[in-house]
């Protein structure tokens, strides 16, 4: 098992910038997410990870091994594609054995009873035990995932590489083989990078999430992290839902003050530390909408006044859309609350609950000095950006 | 002592590890891969031939049940018929039919019924190929009934030593065990020459690329008959491969001489490659790279690479080329008439076959027909097996989602030079048939041992204008071509929307029809349209016009059908619908939505069976020699070859008519490409 190192990682295809400036390490035995939009460069930063891409410039370690200028089947990666990429012209038990055939170690090969028992214990391991004779159009979806994910870890490599592994699959065999992957992943403690744009796979399986966009990596930390303290605009939006106030600040000092349309105000924190934020910098007051609540909990609560434009019964809540002046915000109220449409609508929303963003994205991480993507630093950070 | 390793899993592990580990040496690795692949082979060989008889097996079941039942089940297809058809589609159907049952079916029908019948008596019997047999240019082994003994004929002096020259000529076993060896040999080569090529321009990004593609381009339409005449003269003596490489580069230690079946084997072999190019071409495009990239990912590179992976996916479309290239190979006419004054050349069964004809007189050598049934059987069963498997041409590897990463290489400067080092000589001999064809159109004199010939010359050209049989000729070959391509394309739009768009019964062993002609021999056709339609309205003495305009017809039909239907494929139904359902009847529909649509396809069809027709030779050969005032060009081109006239150079006034074919053919070619891209399918027309 191997700490993946990123420095400094950049990769284009002619004018496009797939990705750049990607510093993080990747700890050993958990897994990794990279989430993200499609074209945010998730994917092209796997395939950096896997060889087939070399980068324009920056290293790829494996603990202390530099492997960037080395060769895919020289990595000792494991990778599953999308499309699973299982070879038509060959029965499940090839497919899998094919690797274990190709590996040395130390100049020996495997013998051929040595490959029988490791490919058996491997589809054991993805539960297919007895379909090793069948040929790939004989399985189902789900079948040809484990298929795909028993050929990968045979051959015991020290990373593996999972490229949206269950975007093919219907929402009930997803669950199912999320389940499986975690279970596999846990018991054999292998590094596991995993891409995908779905979030709610990413924090449910992720021990470490990155929040891509536009080939950058703007947040890297676990899921808790991720979700409650969201270091830009694009991470608190994609993941799970947020509303967004407009304001500018008023002052800065423990807490943040910012004055926000309709003559209000509103208090919340900051979810960067070291950023520098400045009196009158426009930026956005963000909060979960089931962080609203229609009664005051804590005496320093902001109060929120807006107007209910649409009310939606999704059974276990009510969404309620209001506007505060020219702004759109959702809030997630009991489903027995007593609201229709043109209402006035006061809500409150605990301080801490309240996280005060800046609105540049990455252009504005550049700002934070301990942040991998602060302007003039080639150094990485020990530990993911906090 | 269980405990003991209990307790220290490091010791376990290392005794499972050194049971499984054995030391991996090249040798071993060698041996069990031959071993294997042969295996494979012999494995996949005995499948594909047992798959072929339940298939054969349904297929006559599946006749049968009609017969069954036949009047529910008539009234069946009557209904489903009629359900599916309307006036227009019916007439089409019914056209197509018309011609290729009387210009196919029937012509072919009475080739079987005249072999197997005895002229005497009138019945069945197999005295024809009794005969056959027993005449020691077809079969080897004959029987001599007085001496009650065996006696085996055959010319196994291959290669010829003489003082400053070696003659390599091939072995002489008969013309069936001929024509079988040579387009084995000749199908081994083209698919180490077009496989090759095909791997290179698909996998590999290098200087010069889109030239060395534009050059590759032109062999794919050439016909060996053209080719034949140019390399005949650059392999002789004073040709120009020995006054290069013996005379000039001092590169041979001898001269070297290729004669008689090695010569068409080095003609058809250069000429054919380009089908198997085509289709391996296609097939390495085809494949799903990620197939590739998860071989490469767990340790697979370089040839491992290509065997496991690569080479075994592409396998359906380059089978697919091979078979045609054997078929191809086995029913060339045009080589062995050019190589006609070496022995063995005429020892092959296309020349038998047309030797049968060549008395000109009202009644044939029934050999002919004897050996256009042997020439069936394997056109048939080559064809067959290429549509049988055509539905698993391209492994449906069933994958979806995911990138589509092409995997092109950008090679060094430094492996260029290499590949380059290797390619030139490769393109020479790929383009030799029209390299060799266009010098020797424009050469002067030749003094024996120059490369190039001392002065060029136009004056060969002359033969154009100058002789009014030639110019005629070539007057009434754009004529038939014109009128066959015209024909071709109503009659073959109209097959291809019936198999694309219309539920009919036996809409399979319709589209097997309308292909099949790629496949079947133009000498059994031309047999069978001498047989049937001699000395009769259809086919007057002298005037084989009509039937030749009929054969290009049939033969050339599948190239407008395939790119007709290529083009319907990608048309979607929903246009046609969306028309039908805002008020314009079928017939309008197709007038005015589909054809727009798929018309530049069928251009692109319309000229490649135009470009083949002229081109054609086996038909127009053998019924052209029974009324030479109307024969095209192909015909002459031959009568100038062979002729000793004084007023004229033979092989170099020939050449100008090979030329003349061969620009028709580049022009056609540079604007289908255009058209239909890399599909091979339309190209090639299985």
């Amino acid at each position: 098992m191997v700490e993946i190192r990123l420095e400094n990682l950049r990769k284009t295809f002619g004018n496009i910038v797939a990705t750049d400036e990607v510093n993080m390490i990747l700890p050993e035995g958990e897994l990794s997410t990279l989430l993200g939009p499609s074209g945010c460069g998730k994917t092209t930063l796997l395939r950096l990870i896997a060889g087939f891409y070399v980068p324009d410039h920056g290293r790829i370690y494996f603990d202390d091994r530099d492997v960037t200028d080395l060769p895919p089947h020289k990595r000792n990666t494991g990778m599953c594609f999308q499309n699973y990429a299982l070879w038509p012209h060959m029965t499940v038990h090839d497919n899998v054995a094919y690797g274990m055939k190709l590996k040395r170690v130390e100049g020996m090969k495997y013998t051929e009873a040595a490959i029988h028992t490791r490919v058996s214990k491997a589809l054991d391991l993805v539960r297919l035990g007895d379909l090793g004779h069948r040929h790939i159009h004989q399985l189902s979806g789900g079948q040809q995932q484990r298929v795909a994910l028993a050929r990968a870890l045979v051959i015991e490599p020290d990373v593996l590489l999972l490229d949206e592994p269950l975007s093919n699959l219907d929402a009930k065999l997803r669950i199912e083989m999320r389940e499986e992957i975690i279970r596999i992943q846990s018991e054999m403690s292998i590094t596991t990078v995993y891409v995908t744009h779905d979030q709610h796979e990413a924090l449910s399986i992720s021990d470490g999430v990155a929040v891509m966009d536009k080939g950058y990596v703007q947040q890297f930390a676990n899921p808790r992290e991720i979700y409650s303290d969201p270091q830009t605009v694009f991470v608190a939006d994609f993941i799970g839902q947020c509303t967004f106030i407009d304001g500018t600040i008023t002052s800065i000092g423990d807490s943040i003050r910012v004055n926000i349309p309709n003559n209000q105000q509103i208090v919340g924190h900051t979810t960067i530390d070291g950023y520098p934020f400045q009196i009158g910098e426009a930026v956005k007051a963000a909060v979960r909408p089931e962080d609203l609540n229609l009664q005051r909990e804590r005496p320093n609560d902001n109060e929120i006044v807006g107007q209910v434009t649409r009310t939606i019964y999704v059974g276990n809540a009510l969404e309620v859309y209001f506007m505060v002046g020219d702004i759109a915000a959702e809030a997630l109220l009991d489903p027995d609350s007593n609201l229709k449409e043109g209402d006035s609508i006061h809500l409150f929303a605990p301080q801490d609950e309240v996280m005060i963003l800046p609105v540049g994205g990455v252009e504005s991480l550049r700002k934070v000095s301990s942040h991998p993507l602060y302007l003039g630093s080639s150094s990485i950070t020990d530990e993911p950006n906090a | 002592m269980r405990e003991d390793s209990k307790t220290d899993p490091l010791i376990e592990a290392k005794d499972e590890f050194e049971d499984e580990l054995i030391p991996d040496r090249f040798q071993d690795n060698l041996i069990s891969s031959l071993a294997s692949s042969s295996r494979r082979f012999g494995r996949g060989i005995v499948a594909k031939m047992r798959g072929f008889g339940p298939w054969l097996f349904k297929g006559a079941k599946g006749i049968a049940s009609f017969f069954r039942n036949p009047g529910s089940r008539a009234r069946e297809t009557y209904l489903k018929f009629r359900r599916e058809l309307d006036t227009l589609t019916t007439a089409q159907l019914a056209a197509v039919l018309v011609t290729f049952t009387l210009f196919l079916i029937l012509p072919l029908v009475s080739v079987v019924a005249y072999s197997f019948t005895d002229p005497s008596t009138g019945l069945p019997s197999l005295v024809h190929f009794q005969n056959l047999f027993s005449d020691s240019n077809i079969w080897p082994w004959t029987f001599d009934t007085s001496s009650q003994q065996w006696y085996f004929f055959a010319d196994t002096r291959t290669i010829i030593l003489g003082p400053t020259d070696i003659t390599i000529q091939g072995w002489d076993f008969g013309a069936i065990i001929n024509s079988i060896y040579t387009a084995i040999i000749v199908t081994f080569f083209s698919v180490l020459l077009g496989v090759f090529l095909a791997f290179i321009v698909a996998r590999y990004d290098f200087f010069g690329k889109s030239v060395i593609r534009t050059v590759l381009i032109f062999p794919i339409l050439a016909t060996p008959f053209v080719g034949a005449i140019g390399i005949k003269s650059f392999l002789g003596l004073n040709g120009l491969i020995n006054n290069l490489f013996y005379d000039t580069l001092h590169l041979f230690p001898l001269q070297l001489q290729l004669k008689g079946l090695a010569a068409i084997i080095f003609v058809q072999s250069l000429s054919f490659f380009s089908l198997v190019y085509l289709n391996a071409y296609s097939s390495f495009m085809s494949i799903d790279p990620s197939l590739e990239e998860q071989a490469e990912n767990l340790g697979a590179t370089g040839s491992k690479l290509f065997r496991s992976v690569t080479f075994p996916l592409a396998m359906p479309g380059i089978q697919a080329g091979a078979i045609l290239t054997f078929i191809l190979s086995i029913e060339d006419l045009g080589t062995p008439i050019v190589f006609q004054e070496d022995v063995q050349a005429k020892h092959t069964l296309a020349f038998q076959v047309f030797n049968s004809f060549a008395s000109g007189s009202l009644g044939i050598d029934p050999k002919g027909p004897a050996i256009g049934i042997i020439l069936l059987v394997f056109a048939l069963t080559g064809f067959l097996t290429i549509r049988k498997y055509a539905g698993v041409r391209s492994y449906e590897s069933g994958t979806k989602g995911g990138q589509w990463n092409a995997r092109v290489r950008r090679i060094s400067n430094r492996t260029t030079f290499f590949l380059y080092c290797l390619l030139i000589p490769l393109l020479f001999l790929a383009l030799i048939p029209q390299i060799s064809v266009i010098m020797l159109s424009f050469a002067g004199p030749w003094t024996s041992n120059s490369v190039l010939p001392t002065s060029w010359t136009l004056e060969h050209y002359s033969i154009l204008t100058t002789y009014p049989a030639v110019t005629q000729s070539i007057i009434y070959t754009l004529t038939y071509g014109a009128i066959a391509t015209v024909i071709i394309v109503l009659l073959g739009t109209s097959a291809a929307y019936i198999i694309a768009r219309r539920d009919i019964p036996g809409k399979t062993y319709f589209d097997l029809l309308v292909t099949s002609p790629i496949a079947l021999p133009g000498i059994v056709i031309a047999t069978g349209f001498f047989v049937l339609y001699y000395n009769t309205p259809v086919f007057p003495i002298d005037a084989p016009a009509f039937l030749i305009i009929m054969s290009y017809t049939v033969r050339k039909f599948p190239f407008t059908v395939r790119a007709a239907y290529a083009g319907l494929q990608s048309t979607p139904v929903v246009l046609e619908e969306a028309s039908q359902n805002v008020g314009a009847s079928k017939n309008q529909t197709f007038a005015k939505i589909t054809m727009p649509l798929i018309g530049v396809s069928v251009l692109a069809g319309s000229l490649l069976s135009f470009v083949y027709s002229v081109s054609e030779v086996s038909t127009s050969l053998i019924l052209g020699s029974l009324g030479p005032e109307q024969a095209p060009m192909t015909y002459w081109t031959k009568e100038v070859l062979s002729s000793h006239s004084s007023s004229y150079a033979s092989a170099n006034s020939a050449a100008c008519l090979g030329v003349l074919m061969m620009a028709m053919q580049m022009v056609v070619i540079t604007v289908t490409n255009k058209i239909l891209g890399a599909r091979s399918s339309a190209m090639t027309g299985i």
